[in-house]
């Protein structure tokens, strides 16, 4: 930024011409930071400081330099500019300092909190999820697609895939022990409901016969399955209204 | 105007290379005037498939820097009239060009070209990134194997989530015997898997190897496989056609079997 001055005038005169020029245009330059460079006539230490007093009353820019056409009052300015810069920055610091620490206790609360999930209420999703693509949600998840090998599917509730699950299933993921996941085709890598994990059958020789890979040669339909813990365990069961009327997260109020 | 057609894969060696090449022949057969455009810099093989490596004088990467004109660096087929080749740099990688440098590449290309189609390097970083760029649709070519198809579906994902909506899938080295054995998924089984929309099979057979390793595609020769790939231009044309019988096997009175089983 720079300031020209008329080398005629008096400094005094100058001074309040120099006041309403920054009062006028502070909005315009908002907390910018400057190298503030005074040509036109060479000005003293006390001059100077004088301005700069103005800039800090008048107007919100931060000058981080002075040039002036004196060498020797540029430097001085310099030195002080940078002692008030280091102070302002300690200020700065502590204040960063102190929300890292809040945000960092908030979000420890955050995770502890077990977030009570109604059974009822679910996001709806439409489309499949691909390989290497993920889904999350707090609330249940209603998806009208498949989940390919690859994808993972998250929820605080439970999972219905209106499809095939072939990838991974996390239910109850805030620790909903009674939290189900439930598919037309259930046939996933791995399901994980509340911190129960349980993996599919591992592949052996025969096994591209026997999975869904080849669909002519599929062992059976099992039609619509769910997977809810029982007895400590993952176990997978028909999904039919037997299932329903005895499921409790469904029962929940 | 032309079409621009990425053919990708996500895996590596499952035939992107080869099945461009043959497209390419295809198309030129059919009276189209086609582009081929090697974008795997670094590892250029579009040029060796098509037998053209001792021709190369300028490439893709001089084009985006402007050390040439793009029409310098197009590279005419020997036998297929209409069939041009833009070869890959090979003593650079991907990081030589952008995405928005194969935009600009790729509209110079539209105005003289029925077809403009990008062989897609294996992976899904700079390269993939750079190829699907200019992309109007995508062809997605895998074989009948648990990981290609995993990585089909992978890059399917990218694809959708880069706005490329027409997306086809090609089955390539496509095994009878083994699918008779019951050892291998057959095109239905993996376009299942997929969930998208079959434009093309191609069986395995040596011949094709022999084709990539003289420099001599096959697309519209008498063989199968040439007819393969024939029916895949027609069907990228937009036509419809019946899917060959692929099991080569079946003697004459079997055929005739089952016509009277129909």
């Amino acid at each position: 930024m720079v300031l020209r001055l008329d080398s005629e005038m008096y400094f005094d005169e100058l001074l309040p011409l120099i006041t309403e020029k920054f009062e006028a245009s502070a909005s315009f330059f908002g907390n910018a930071k400057v190298v503030l460079s005074i040509e036109g006539r060479e000005v003293s230490e006390e001059e100077t400081s004088k301005i700069l007093n103005i800039i800090r009353e008048k107007t919100r820019l931060r000058v981080v330099a002075v040039i002036t056409e004196d060498k020797a009052v540029e430097k001085i300015f310099d030195e002080k500019l940078h002692a008030a810069s280091a102070v302002e920055d300690k200020e700065l610091e502590k204040k960063a300092v102190k929300y890292e620490a809040e945000n960092k206790k908030l979000l420890e609360e955050l995770q502890e909190l077990k977030v009570p999930v109604n059974g009822r209420d679910a996001e709806i999703h439409i489309g499949s999820i691909r390989s290497g693509q993920s889904f999350e949600t707090a609330k249940s998840l209603v998806l009208l697609g498949d989940v390919k090998a690859g994808a993972e599917v998250t929820a605080g509730g439970s999972i219905f895939v209106l499809g095939s699950l072939h990838g991974n299933a996390n239910a109850g993921a805030y620790g909903d022990r009674s939290a189900f996941v439930m598919a037309l085709e259930l046939n996933p890598l791995q399901i994980r409901i509340a911190d129960s994990l349980a993996i599919s059958e591992d592949k052996g020789p025969s096994s591209l016969k026997g999975s869904g890979l080849i669909r002519s040669k599929k062992k059976n339909d099992f039609g619509p399955e769910a997977a809810e813990i029982t007895d400590g365990h993952i176990l997978i069961k028909k999904y039919d209204r037997s299932f329903l009327e005895n499921c409790k997260f469904l029962s929940q109020k | 105007m032309g079409e621009v057609i990425v053919v990708t894969s996500g895996k590596g060696g499952v035939g992107k290379t080869t099945t461009t090449a043959n497209i390419g022949t295809g198309l030129a057969k059919l009276n189209k005037k086609v582009v081929l455009v090697d974008t795997d810099i670094g590892l250029r093989n579009l040029d060796v498939v098509l037998g053209l490596e001792n021709r190369i004088v300028y490439n893709l990467v001089d084009a985006v820097e402007g050390n040439c004109k793009v029409s310098q660096a197009l590279i005419k087929d020997k036998k297929c009239d209409g069939l041009y080749l833009l070869p890959a740099a090979q003593t650079r990688d991907k990081d030589a060009v952008t995405p928005d440098q194969m935009k600009v590449l790729v509209e110079e290309l539209r105005k003289d070209f029925d077809y403009i189609i990008l062989d897609c390097p294996a992976g899904i970083e700079q390269g993939f990134k750079n190829a699907i760029a200019a992309a109007d649709r995508a062809l997605v070519v895998t074989t009948p194997e648990v990981s290609a198809v995993r990585d089909a579906d992978r890059i399917i994902g990218l694809l959708e989530a880069n706005d490329i909506k027409n997306v086809r899938l090609i089955v390539n080295r496509l095994n009878i015997d083994m699918v008779k054995h019951g050892n291998m998924m057959t095109a239905q089984d993996v376009v299942e898997v997929l969930s998208i929309d079959l434009i093309g099979v191609v069986p395995y057979d040596e011949k094709i190897v022999i084709s990539t390793n003289t420099g001599t595609p096959l697309a519209g020769d008498d063989s199968i496989v040439g007819q393969a790939y024939m029916n895949l231009c027609h069907r990228i044309m937009g036509e419809e056609v019946e899917y060959l019988d692929l099991d080569s096997k079946k003697g004459f009175f079997a055929k005739i079997g089952e016509l009277f089983n129909k």
